[in-house]
């Protein structure tokens, strides 16, 4: 150990140290911790309003009634969805336009529409894409509809046509610009050079070496983006269906109803949910880490 | 040509969200089939600059949350995520910082809302703010681990080394060190903030009614005029700093 280390950690074992490192555990821990306890308590009845002793009747409702599963199921085709059609669009962007994403006009305005938070990006879908929506009349100035209700629903679809369209649209501006700096960083405009000087052609370089290096850089990236599409709220209250709620949706539903023997389900489906993200997470991770 | 037309197509699929909540924002009246307001009037916006205004206390109520949770959380970001960058079992700790920060808002929410219902922070701007800080400090703490390098690390004991206390290493070594960074995390952890819904109408009980929230409310009233208005508050502020700052502000991610 050297001088430097040695006085780091000394500092670190009876200095101020413990009491940073307590502040960390309290704000960024404590609070997931202690509510997944707490959660994890409220559902086996052994809290709250109405409890009366350790029961696993919530969790048997929620995972009878198969609403978890259905509402888990349909959140994972949105998230898969979204996040492979963004991948797509923002390959595509990030390798045709790389000069423009450079110096051009799009290395400034590319940026622009990560100022959209995700409950501005449901409001314009909305607006967009409803029956009554900007997309509608324009369609009906072109005589390509006659009437309003000759509009497909795109809104408030059991397709979840909306939503997968809001979070795209949020996602191809970021992982554009996430492929972009991966490329520049990467050093794959001479690989590319490297390739052709071998006799590859631009479709071999970018289907062979592009693509697949971009990817599996940015794969802890596209990981997370899944995770927080499949958490989302904003978006599909705003612009789902009513029928098949997102789990986060499904979840606030069950505290905002007025019966009470509710809210434990609410509890464990929120638990539920945490620990499938959390599982997900760490095999993905670990999975990531073997093919590094 | 192709490329033009493609360039020229991207870009004002872009601008589309301002020029379309601006057009609405000053718009009155929006009857099927017509494609733009039947009456124009910047009644909307006069209203925000008047005293009073739902739209102006949002704005402010918004700033004050944003300015808190960046000042706090970068503060305590950046003291803390050295403790843990020197840590023994560092990935660990950094593992336990990602458990806010990949679930979702609203879902932590839930399992943290009977905390600040006991402390009867629930519905209060301290308990979104607080709220909010579970969300945005774990992730300055993961943001600073790239400053805390060995080259860092070992500048600053030199200067202790030599004679320098430690306010005197922190003030004219680290931190000009660290300027930067400390300026993106501000910004960002900002943005954290002022994008924040979920949580802060979990946490808040609808009364503390940021710009997100209103844009929501404003929705369901199917009042789109003040909704866009509302929008655009939320997105022209960073869109122009980002303008501004660009290759500043994105050099260091």
């Amino acid at each position: 150990m050297t001088i430097l280390e040695h006085r780091l950690s000394t500092r670190t074992k009876h200095g101020s140290g413990v009491y940073l490192r307590l502040l960390f555990l309290l704000l960024a821990a404590a609070p997931v911790a202690g509510g997944l306890l707490y959660g994890l308590a409220y559902s086996f009845g052994l809290t709250g309003a109405l409890s009366s002793g350790f029961t696993l009747q919530h969790w048997q409702q929620v995972l009878a009634s198969g609403v978890l599963l259905q509402s888990l199921a349909y959140s994972l085709y949105i998230a898969f969805a979204a996040i492979t059609l963004a991948t797509a669009s923002s390959l595509f962007l990030s390798l045709y336009f790389q000069k423009s994403l450079r110096t051009g006009l799009l290395s400034y305005l590319l940026y622009l529409p990560l100022t959209i938070p995700a409950v501005v990006m449901g409001f314009l879908v909305f607006q967009l894409f409803t029956k009554s929506g900007l997309v509608s009349r324009m369609s009906y100035g072109l005589s390509w509809i006659s009437e309003l209700q000759q509009f497909p629903d795109l809104v408030h679809d059991s397709i979840g046509f909306g939503i997968i369209l809001a979070h795209t649209l949020m996602a191809v501006p970021f992982l554009t610009l996430l492929f972009h700096a991966i490329y520049r960083e990467q050093n794959l405009g001479q690989l590319q050079q490297v390739s052709e000087n071998l006799g590859a052609g631009k479709v071999y370089f970018v289907r062979h070496i592009a693509v697949p290096m971009l990817l599996k850089t940015a794969a802890p990236n596209l990981l997370l983006y899944f995770i927080f599409i499949l958490g989302a709220y904003e978006v599909p209250l705003l612009i789902g269906s009513q029928q098949h709620p997102m789990v986060s949706v499904l979840a606030v539903q069950k505290f905002q109803r007025f019966n009470l023997l509710d809210i434990p389900q609410g509890y464990a489906i929120s638990v539920a949910f945490t620990l499938f993200v959390l599982l997900l997470l760490t095999i993905s991770f670990k999975k990531l880490q073997r093919h590094a | 040509m192709l490329r033009k037309s493609l360039t020229a197509i991207l870009a004002s699929a872009i601008l589309l969200p301002f020029l379309f909540f601006a057009v609405l924002s000053v718009g009155q009246a929006w009857f099927y089939p017509s494609v733009m307001p039947q009456r124009f009037t910047l009644a909307n916006w006069q209203q925000l600059w008047s005293g009073q205004s739902e739209l102006q206390f949002g704005l402010v109520r918004s700033l004050i949350l944003g300015l808190g949770v960046a000042i706090l959380s970068t503060l305590l970001g950046f003291i803390i995520s050295k403790e843990i960058a020197l840590a023994k079992y560092k990935n660990r700790w950094l593992l336990l910082a990602y458990w806010p920060f990949v679930l979702s808002p609203v879902v932590l929410a839930i399992l943290v809302q009977r905390f600040f219902l006991l402390t009867g922070m629930s519905g209060e701007l301290i308990g979104v703010l607080l709220g909010q800080l579970i969300l945005a400090f774990p992730f300055t703490v993961i943001f600073f681990q790239s400053f805390w390098s060995p080259e860092v690390l070992q500048l600053g004991q030199q200067s202790q080394t030599l004679g320098a206390s430690a306010v005197y290493t922190l003030r004219y070594v680290l931190l000009p060190l660290a300027k930067p960074l400390l300026l993106i995390c501000f910004f960002q952890t900002f943005l954290i903030s002022w994008f924040e819904y979920g949580l802060t109408q979990f946490i808040g009980l609808g009364k503390v009614k940021t710009l997100t929230i209103l844009v929501f409310k404003y929705v369901n009233e199917a009042n789109i005029f003040h909704a866009a208005l509302a929008s655009l508050l939320i997105m022209l502020p960073p869109a122009l700093l980002l303008w501004a700052n660009k290759k500043f502000v994105f050099r260091g991610i």
